[in-house]
């Protein structure tokens, strides 16, 4: 009898799990990441910033989707959304807000933007091309207004600045770094 | 008299470990306990203001532990939280027990309440040995010009 007993979302290896799963369908863009072994039914959305916020980052909930509870265990730093490094948004209202874009000198200081959509297999299909995909791959998000993949592209027009996104429905997440051209929709 | 709460976690941690760890862990068999934010030990940059200038400075890496916890017991229910210099994070966790418990007026109130004093009577003995080794140090100058006068 010691130290807490923590939800599983939020122990330190669910975060290296989650890290590596991430990591690895970040590196293939449009391929799909199984996350429902680690939820113990919190949304993928919830798991993701789990992974990639603490107390020296910055996160915006606009749409204000985390609870007092989450945002006390994410540990993090809220901030407005044109200043915030993460963004949680829903894909089904389009965004009304620019993000962080980084700079020449600076781009990784561009926003990850964690988008939650209905399904990432049910939707129209999007065209996906660029760094880590062999020739072509696609992807098919459910409930994702087309007004996230037209801010996208002028977000991401002046490469290397840009945005990266993560779509995530309950279970699952995807990942469009700044680099995927994507086509579609 | 019980002295303010922001003085009860650096009280009980300088209290007999033995004592503060078996109520705490007795409160904690008969009460649920959740956490409000994660555990957390590690190193934490501790910031100075220099006298001269005023400007802000690093002094070093200092341990640091804090804990944030829900109590609730049949007699009632509070939050409990500690945060100290110190690399036990099993240590810190029962001062937030006791801290939360003692808030809710749990039935070990009283007890937590005398490890709370015996703590203070420890704190104040050392800095009643602080403050004679610091009076060793003291040294009066004499200005030639007063022996002079």
């Amino acid at each position: 009898m010691s130290v807490l007993e923590l939800p599983r979302l939020w122990r330190p290896e669910t975060h290296q799990a989650l890290f590596r799963r991430i990591l690895d369908v970040a590196a293939r863009p449009g391929q799909i990441a199984d996350l429902s072994d680690l939820l113990d039914d919190r949304p993928a959305a919830l798991a993701a910033l789990a992974t990639f916020c603490d107390n020296t980052q910055t996160l915006a909930d606009p749409t204000g989707a985390l609870s007092d509870a989450d945002l006390a265990f994410l540990d993090v730093r809220t901030a407005p959304v044109e200043q915030a490094g993460f963004i949680l948004a829903r894909g089904a209202d389009a965004p009304r807000f620019t993000p962080r874009l980084g700079t020449l000198d600076a781009p990784e200081g561009g926003a990850l933007i964690v988008v939650m959509v209905d399904s990432l297999t049910d939707g129209p299909p999007l065209t996906l091309t660029g760094p880590g995909i062999a020739a072509q791959t696609v992807l098919s998000p459910g409930g994702l207004v087309p007004a996230w993949l037209d801010a996208r592209a002028g977000w991401c027009a002046d490469f290397p600045m840009g945005v990266d996104l993560v779509l995530a429905d309950q279970t699952r997440l995807a990942v469009l770094p700044r680099t995927a051209k994507i086509k579609g929709a | 008299m019980r002295p303010e709460r922001e003085h009860w976690a650096c009280a009980l941690a300088a209290a007999d470990a033995d004592a503060v760890a078996a109520l705490a862990d007795r409160i904690r068999r008969r009460a649920t306990i959740a956490p409000l934010a994660p555990p957390r030990e590690g190193l934490m940059l501790m910031q100075m203001r220099e006298s001269v200038t005023g400007s802000l400075f690093h002094l070093g890496e200092i341990p640091m532990a804090r804990v944030h916890l829900r109590l609730t017991a049949p007699e009632g229910a509070a939050e409990g939280g500690a945060a100290l210099m110190s690399g036990d994070l099993a240590l810190v966790t029962r001062l937030a027990i006791l801290d939360a418990a003692l808030s809710a007026e749990l039935p070990e109130a009283p007890e937590i309440e005398a490890l709370i004093a015996e703590g203070m009577a420890v704190q104040a003995e050392i800095r009643a040995q602080r403050a004679l080794a610091l009076d060793r140090t003291r040294v009066d100058f004499q200005l030639l010009s007063e022996d002079d006068a």
